[in-house]
């Protein structure tokens, strides 16, 4: 019995666990502001998201990494939003604001941040997708200590349309 | 009470053992009348409970897919862990009074309940949409349940996510084989502990499914990193061992209900075909897959289950390209095909499933053109208590007839 018992609070504590671990990323995290472009797939599990891609990303790199490999995208505010000022294979020292991305598998595709999605509710996904030209759409990202990014809020035309986290 | 896999064998036996005049036709007869009268009724009630569960478990993963706005994402996840919870004590409660199928059901909806939660945190927090992380923690949550509880359905449930792990890994090219390795490592010491032959098997038939689903794809052997190595290795031998297992013909059962190995290559079958169905645009992909598909299905049990022809049509129409109103006369043209062939079937209870499979298949269709997820999940889930409740009605009036 006693294992059963240990069995259920396990999995609620992996639940909670994976919750809390976002979360404090979430609050504690610096936040950084990224110009962004949508597209719209679709979840099995997890329903309709936008897929962003981000100019960042598209960054020319001093080096050629290999598939999978870190990169570091080291960030500075430039106007609105924050822009790349250095591309690196060794993380930058503290207290640059960098950001952990890894090299994609062809040699023409973006670096993938770690911000590429965002959930929406049923059906919203098109909407966002199908944006006129011109409205300006931004991510809040918060970039945790080693590096990590995970997205905050997206906003269009400086309102936020969609947050993450549970409060 | 004998499992299936006995009953069969005594029944084989019967005919030598009235020869041999150990016993007379009269307790022959009596042994088929008693197994059959057992058979049905047990399974009909555990077949109601399992798929209410099923239902319950879908409903709740739909639930979390709709991204319901109208809760917010602390009510939504908290909504969530309560209902785990409640499955587990559920279960915990059931064990001590209620009949086994009770405690099998809520363990499938615990299992089920446990991987709503992580996706709806990946969903919460905008985590990159099902990343093989949760897939290799859903897999082992369920064989931690299965070890426990002894639990076939859990273990199912953990095969069958691991099948999903293997197939995303691939599509993704990001391989975790040592956690992977590590969850089966785990199902392999459940399924040694609890004697589960059948799962060992289907351990087996599922890796070569997802094996076979990659092998179809001619640009990932070009590319082949020893990660994929390693699994293509596994992959081959549980295709081996699967074609063994064909050759002598044994029965895998999937407790509580008998399903042999046919499930196993119905899915392969499916998997088999959808992969086919990548090398040409549609229509041409998906004529290509369907034709492969069924001519396997032919090769394999020579026409006479239904349960073949529903499961590979049920995964073939639900991933075919195509819009929603074909794919609602293709379902229903299936389905009429199914109910012809189930008049021929060897197994009752085979062509039930056959049937259900492909009405659900329709059902799942004329759904999304009319519904919501939201709407859905709603239905899923009062279809899933309504069984649940119907095998609840059900084992009380035997008990009361008893």
């Amino acid at each position: 019995m006693i294992w059963r018992i240990l069995l259920a609070l396990a999995q609620i504590a992996i639940v909670a666990g994976l919750a809390t671990q976002a979360q404090w990323t979430l609050q504690h995290g610096t936040r950084v502001r990224l110009e962004t472009e949508p597209v719209d797939p679709r979840s099995l599990f997890q329903g309709d998201y936008v897929r962003l891609a981000y100019p960042v990303a598209r960054s020319p790199l001093p080096f050629r990494p290999v598939a999978g490999e870190t990169v570091w995208l080291t960030l500075a505010p430039q106007g609105e939003t924050w822009s790349v000022t250095a591309v690196t294979r060794a993380r930058p020292a503290p207290p640059a604001v960098a950001i952990r991305a890894t090299a994609p598998d062809k040699a023409a595709g973006r670096l993938v941040l770690g911000l590429e999605t965002i959930f929406v509710p049923e059906g919203e996904g098109r909407a966002i997708e199908d944006l006129a030209p011109g409205r300006r759409i931004y991510l809040d990202a918060v970039v945790a200590a080693d590096g990590n990014a995970r997205p905050a809020a997206l906003l269009i035309d400086g309102r936020i349309a969609y947050r993450s986290g549970l409060f | 009470m004998l499992d299936r896999l006995t009953q069969r064998r005594v029944l084989r036996e019967l005919p030598r053992w009235i020869a041999e005049g150990w016993i007379d036709e009269a307790g022959a007869a009596a042994i088929r009348d008693d197994f059959a009268r057992r058979v049905q009724g047990r399974d009909l009630v555990a077949l109601l409970g399992l798929l209410g569960a099923l239902l319950l478990g879908l409903g709740a993963l739909l639930f979390v897919a709709a991204h319901w706005a109208a809760l917010s994402a602390a009510a939504r996840l908290t909504l969530a862990v309560a209902a785990l919870a409640a499955a587990h004590g559920g279960a915990i409660v059931a064990s001590r009074r209620r009949p086994a199928w009770m405690v099998e059901a809520l363990l499938l909806l615990a299992t089920l309940l446990f991987g709503a939660n992580i996706w709806l945190i990946g969903q919460i927090f905008n985590l990159p949409p099902q990343p093989p992380a949760f897939f290799l923690i859903w897999m082992i949550a369920g064989v931690a349940t299965a070890w426990i509880w002894t639990s076939s359905a859990a273990a199912l449930v953990a095969i069958a996510i691991g099948m999903a792990w293997m197939v995303e890994t691939w599509a993704s090219g990001s391989p975790h084989d040592f956690g992977f390795l590590a969850a089966c490592a785990l199902l392999a010491g459940a399924i040694a502990r609890h004697g589960w032959v059948w799962a060992g098997q289907f351990l087996w038939l599922a890796l070569a499914i997802a094996a076979a689903a990659r092998l179809a794809l001619w640009d990932w052997l070009l590319d082949l990193a020893p990660g994929h190595g390693l699994r293509l290795a596994v992959g081959a031998l549980g295709m081996i061992a699967a074609l063994a297992m064909r050759a002598r013909r044994p029965y895998v059962l999937v407790a509580p209900l008998q399903i042999d190995t046919r499930v196993t290559l119905a899915l392969l079958v499916a998997v088999t075909g959808w992969t086919a169905a990548d090398f040409g645009p549609p229509p041409t992909g998906i004529l290509l897959g369907i034709t492969i598909g069924l001519a396997l299905a032919a090769l394999a049990v020579g026409w006479k289950t239904p349960i073949i022809a529903g499961s590979a049509g049920f995964l073939l129409i639900s991933l075919a390209p195509l819009p929603a109103p074909w794919l609602i006369a293709l379902a229903a043209a299936a389905f009429l095909a199914v109910l012809i062939m189930a008049r021929r079937a060897e197994d009752r209870l085979d062509s039930w499933l056959g049937g259900l499979g492909l009405a659900g298949t329709l059902g799942y269709f004329v759904g999304a053109e009319l519904l919501s997820l939201i709407n859905r999940s709603v239905l899923l889930a009062a279809g899933g208590i309504a069984l649940l409740a119907a095998g609840w009605i059900a084992t009380r009036r035997r008990r009361t007839r008893a």
